[in-house]
């Protein structure tokens, strides 16, 4: 033991004692990071079998045609009613934004005039789908994971269960089914406003008429642009209904959850949004380039 | 199936156990509920009463033992079989657990609509009116729960639970939170129901003036197992201290 300048007592490292002492203190350490990585790991596979239970078991009341259809009718108003300003506004600036930006490069090389067409594609293909999908993630997912979350903890759940009302096909496959036929929809409003945001960027340093402007925005956007882009909507939507009633339907007891299961359901989404964009990327590259 | 219990049990249970990880919260408890009949279970707080209704309907799964409603073993039935049975058993949460974006005639209809699958409008509407009346809250039909006190919430809980018309009904600690006056009020609405509805009920509590007004038969649970059973005036002379302690 020595006496370090901060007066604390403390094991010499050289002592044979000392030594003992760190190899032991070492082993403590090592296998304490090793039993929470193996629980991080098992706690992982958890709620990697859970989810994917919870998506088999949607599935399987789909195909079965157990679906609620008025709450499914209701949920798809609520969800697209509620982005559709959102979605509506951030597509306008997108589009205006992006041609605004790109225009004085392409003036550089002489390459004005396609503009329209590069915002067209990057709109249709990429932009449109990915921000429309992560804003749709922020503002339905959160309060989807909120409300199934406060109906776990005020135990609202477990009264639809307790009486035969089967809440999860009420409750979790109408959310995922409106998730799953809005996101596409909200998409193409996305994109038509954008072309709108982009034809006023166009028109604040040039002029242009609005007919050629589309004709020119949609003349390169083939099907092999169109299919993948609106596919990949369709999967963001099922991603972010599934992902967010996961986080709520199973949120844990306390107020506290409730916060964590909107917050997790952003999250969460959020990165299955980058994951399926990244496999769609590659799955098309490969089915129409080759 | 199993049809082993007496007839005029309702719900029988045999060695039933239920821990949480580490935590043993019920240790071989065995009990009958017979028809018509308000047991009412008491004991402290954290000593497995909540755990025990709720193993009942299979909110929870227990760890072992067996659970007989109706004569049917409830932990080995299929989720249809378990929706059926569940239809019969009517279950009133300590929180009144109303659904809170639905009004009150909302929440009463929607058993109705969902589980029941009724489509007439106005047998509808005569159903949600009569089991208002008969909780006295005709006037609370279109508030929303959050404009309600909290022993109007337990009226129109146990409103939603009468309107599937049960045979069975478990009631989760229903005059927690309440002043004595409402207390009472809802324990002889109990017993109200009880006779009206003929239907067979266990009641959690740890209330002194519910064990008194509703009881037919007693269930004292301490650390997990029955520590008494039998009828209030029974009970109420016992020397056991334990008991003694919880009744006078």
């Amino acid at each position: 033991m020595v006496l370090t300048t901060t007066g604390r007592m403390e094991v010499h490292p050289k002592s044979p004692h000392g030594a003992t002492a760190l190899i032991r203190k070492s082993t403590v350490r090592v296998s304490k990071k090793i039993t929470a990585g193996k629980e991080k790991s098992s706690s992982f596979l958890l709620a990697l079998g859970d989810g994917t239970y919870f998506t088999w078991k949607i599935l399987k009341e789909i195909f079965k045609l157990r679906i609620p259809w008025g709450e499914f009718i209701r949920q798809c108003y609520l969800v697209g009613n509620k982005s559709l300003s959102l979605v509506m506004a951030t597509g306008f600036i997108m589009g205006l934004v992006l041609t605004i930006q790109s225009r004085p490069i392409l003036v550089e090389f002489g390459a004005e005039s396609w503009l329209p067409g590069m915002v067209g594609i990057s709109l249709l293909r990429e932009m449109g789908p990915v921000i429309t999908a992560l804003i749709f993630a922020g503002k339905v997912g959160s309060g989807i994971g909120a409300e199934l979350g406060s109906m776990k903890v005020t135990e609202q759940i477990d009264a639809m269960e307790v009486s035969g009302a089967r809440p999860f096909n009420y409750l979790v496959v109408s959310r995922v089914l409106a998730c799953t036929l809005m996101v596409p929809v909200l998409v193409i409003f996305a994109d038509v406003i954008g072309l709108l945001g982009s034809y006023l960027g166009v028109n604040i340093k040039g002029d242009s008429n609005l007919i050629l402007f589309f004709s020119r925005a949609l003349d390169p956007i083939a099907f092999s642009d169109l299919f993948p882009a609106l596919f990949k909507c369709f999967l963001f939507g099922a991603a972010i209904g599934a992902v967010s009633c996961y986080k709520g339907y199973y949120a844990s007891s306390g107020t506290e959850s409730v916060g964590r299961a909107a917050n997790s359901a952003v999250v969460a989404s959020s990165l299955m949004i980058f994951i399926i964009d990244a496999l769609a990327v590659q799955f098309t590259d490969i089915l129409f380039n080759g | 199936m199993t049809t082993t219990s007496s007839t005029s049990d309702v719900i029988k249970t045999t060695g039933l156990r239920k821990s949480f990880g580490e935590q043993v919260v019920l240790k071989d408890i065995s009990f009958s509920l017979r028809e018509k009949e308000n047991l009412v279970v008491l004991g402290k707080s954290g000593s497995g009463k909540s755990v025990l209704i709720k193993c009942i309907v299979r909110l929870l799964v227990p760890d072992s033992g067996q659970i007989e409603v109706f004569g049917n073993d409830i932990t080995s039935l299929d989720s249809e079989a378990l929706n059926a049975m569940r239809k019969r058993i009517g279950f009133l949460f300590q929180s009144a657990a109303l659904y809170d974006s639905m009004s009150v005639r909302q929440n009463l209809e929607f058993p109705l609509r969902r589980v029941k699958k009724m489509k007439d409008r106005k047998l509808i509407t005569q159903k949600v009116e009569e089991v208002l009346l008969n909780v006295n809250l005709e006037d609370a039909i279109d508030k929303m729960p959050s404009q309600l006190s909290g022993g109007m919430k337990k009226r129109i809980g146990l409103a939603r639970t009468l309107i599937m018309d049960p045979e069975i009904i478990l009631y989760d600690e229903p005059t927690t939170g309440l002043d004595p006056i409402s207390s009472i009020e809802i324990c002889e609405l109990i017993n109200e129901i009880q006779k009206k509805y003929k239907s067979a009920s266990i009641i959690i509590t740890h209330d002194h003036n519910v064990v008194k007004i509703t009881s037919t038969r007693l269930l004292m649970l301490r650390e997990g197992v029955i520590h008494a059973e039998g009828k209030y005036e029974e009970l109420k002379n016992s020397d056991d201290k334990w008991v003694q302690s919880f009744l006078n």
